[in-house]
């Protein structure tokens, strides 16, 4: 009887319900993470652009100045990394896939610029204005500009490195750190990347007094910078932990970090103590 | 008399004719192409030519830094997707190094041996479709279409599944769903073997595969061929044995053996591979530790490094190299399908012209692999 080996499954098969389903009349049953297609809440989108460049397949553009989102749907090909790297998390993975076509489709959101509330753009390393700005953005919750405590920065330039946007200009010589507030878009990158936490939105401290000490601060903060390079703390170096891997000199804004095959080198001098290298290192070998 | 000599059964008087098979052909999915030589109805000589479907995507590295090539890569196959991610970022993480946590490694061996089971469950379909046996094929399918659905559940894509990237995982599957998935397996087990049996004692399907296409122990190490060709010929070669990926050196198992050599024992090898993928899910969801599932990854590529890893169709080889930048300077991919073609073509030597399809099918072709 084996040349009927088929037999039983057909016979049974007979009395079964269909495997498939009339699809698309009857809906399919996504399951929680079926990654459809990406969609987008305009309302929270500030262009950043983030997204666009961490596409692997470039089927997202941002136009800031035209104020338009456009995705090109045939391109995507819904790896999600984009959700992962929104910072305002406005972009979500939809379940249900893109509709067929016989074109290729290119969706636009139109999406409306957000200008700062301010808009005069006040240096921030200018004292008596940075202490305004800090003061009237915490006033204003909604808008708050980015704000860096000059007390605590070293002049790293990382947060310039990482803007999406160019907003920023680090000038390590003059001690110079300035924001372009019509270009930032208030997406956190900096803020994620400053090694000294000297950066956020709107004044640390949102009392007045505290905003006029700040200004205070600043102002003194030039003097301070002469003594900083001497005064700063540089980073410990434990021999035995290291595994000279080289991405603290990678990592190192001032190219000050030498890691040989077997020698680590630190040149104290064009040190500033940022700890950028300390938050890189995979064997916890250095501290500052 | 020249084809008595050769070691044929057949001697014919007829003329030599060339008789074109595929790039497209009704059992061929793939496009390879071969210019069979016939004399009557055999056989006598095989000529393949590829090259209708080359992307390019290993020139993409330049253009594409090392974490979006993650996708790109898995991108080489539709199939064995989630292997080609897996070797990409083991190879990128050994230049690197990087130490992937433990429950990572763990889930991506789980990940990579569900994909394993639906690869065959597929190949198995083809098969059956190649022969003419179209209910069987469907079953086949059918069958398949449970593991998709885990698949679906837990990475959020069918065949293409992003889920790994260098350093690790992207998302993690609890221990309830593990469990869940081991038992949905476990139930697909009965459903599995009422229809691979008919694959293996069935007459008309016997007399289809069993002594067609015999690949000898000598020539398949001499060509070089790879995965179940090379098992189903007796050459113990599976690269989960030497430890280079996953946790398969915990899970203590053999890999199938078969020695005939025909299509019938590379028939029986993926079958029984399909019976110990399930075995093996199980064993590693018992095992698996707690913990995080990726770390982080910073700075660049510097060095090279080379992974070895066994897809569902044999060994694929991966290489990285960096030179300092987030770019990498050189991928390269070397697919299976691309080792066993020789040993295709030796097998088709000599075999009766109706049975080409299935010789061509018992190597499990993936040409979009291969070609990249």
């Amino acid at each position: 009887m084996k040349a009927f080996k088929f037999a039983k499954t057909v016979l049974k098969s007979m009395f079964k319900k269909p495997a498939t389903l009339m699809y698309p009349v009857v809906e399919r049953e996504w399951q929680d993470r079926t990654r459809g297609q990406i969609g987008i809440e305009e309302d929270s989108c500030i262009l950043c652009g983030i997204c666009a460049k961490r596409c692997p397949a470039d089927a997202i553009s941002v136009d800031r100045k035209d104020g338009k989102w456009e995705i090109e749907r045939m391109r995507c090909i819904q790896c999600g990394e984009c959700v992962e790297a929104c910072p305002k998390k406005c972009l979500n993975m939809e379940k249900q896939y893109t509709e067929p076509g016989p074109e290729k489709v290119i969706h636009v959101h139109e999406i409306e610029v957000k200008k700062p509330a301010k808009p005069a753009a006040p240096k921030a390393d200018a004292p008596a204005e940075s202490g305004d700005a800090a003061a009237e953005a915490s006033a204003d919750d909604a808008d708050d500009t980015l704000v860096c405590d000059l007390n605590a920065c070293v002049f790293c330039g990382l947060c310039a490195k990482n803007c999406p946007c160019d907003a920023l200009k680090v000038d390590r010589k003059e001690k110079i750190w300035e924001l372009d507030e019509d270009a930032c878009v208030k997406c956190g990158a900096c803020i994620d990347k400053c090694p000294k936490k000297c950066l956020s939105f709107g004044a640390p401290a949102a009392g007045a007094e505290e905003a006029e000490e700040l200004a205070k601060k600043v102002e003194d903060s030039e003097a301070a910078d002469e003594n900083k390079a001497a005064a700063a703390v540089v980073p410990e170096f434990d021999a035995e932990k290291c595994i000279y891997c080289g991405v603290c000199e990678n990592q190192c804004p001032c190219e000050a970090i030498s890691a040989e095959m077997d020698a680590w080198t630190l040149d104290k001098e064009a040190c500033i103590g940022c700890g950028a290298c300390v938050d890189v290192c995979p064997a916890e070998a250095l501290k500052m | 008399m020249e084809a008595e000599q050769r070691g044929r059964k057949v001697v014919s008087m007829g003329k030599k004719t060339i008789i074109p098979f595929g790039p497209q052909h009704p059992v061929l999915p793939e496009p390879i192409h071969l210019d069979l030589v016939v004399e009557d109805e055999t056989v006598v000589e095989a000529i393949p030519s590829i090259g209708f479907i080359h992307r390019g995507l290993e020139k993409l590295v330049e253009t594409k830094d090392y974490n979006q090539m993650a996708y790109v890569i898995e991108r080489i196959c539709g199939i064995c997707s989630f292997g080609h991610g897996w070797g990409y970022c083991a190879s990128v993480e050994g230049a690197m190094n990087v130490k992937v946590p433990e429950r990572a490694e763990y889930l991506r061996t789980i990940l990579h041996e569900l994909s394993r089971l639906h690869s065959h469950l597929l190949w198995l379909g083809l098969l059956a479709d190649g022969f003419g046996f179209e209910s069987l094929f469907m079953h086949c399918w059918r069958i398949r279409e449970t593991v998709l659905d885990i698949l679906e559940r837990t990475t959020g894509g069918r065949v293409i599944f992003s889920i790994c990237k260098v350093g690790g995982l992207r998302k993690d599957i609890d221990d309830e769903t593990l469990k869940e998935i081991v038992e949905i397996l476990n139930g697909m087990k009965a459903e599995i073997k009422e229809i691979t049996d008919v694959f293996l004692e069935d007459d008309s399907v016997k007399n289809r595969m069993c002594g067609v296409g015999v690949l000898s122990k000598e020539d398949a190490m001499e060509l070089c061929a790879v995965g179940p060709v090379a098992r189903g010929s007796g050459v113990e070669q599976d690269m989960r044995l030497t430890n280079s990926h996953g946790v398969y050196d915990q899970l203590d198992f053999e890999p199938m053996i078969e020695t005939a050599g025909d299509c019938y024992a590379r028939c029986k090898v993926r079958i029984r591979e399909v019976f110990q993928s399930i075995e093996l899910i199980e064993k590693a969801v018992a095992k698996i530790p707690e913990g995080p599932i990726s770390v982080d990854v910073k700075g660049n590529v510097e060095g090279e490094f080379i992974t070895r890893m066994e897809q569902p169709r044999g060994e694929a080889f991966y290489y990285a190299k960096g030179a300092g930048s987030k770019f990498l300077q050189r991928m390269r991919v070397r697919t299976p399908t691309n080792m066993n073609i020789p040993a295709l073509v030796k097998t088709l030597q000599g075999c009766d012209l109706a049975d080409v399809p299935i010789l061509v099918l018992t190597i499990d072709p993936c040409i979009s692999c291969t070609e990249r």
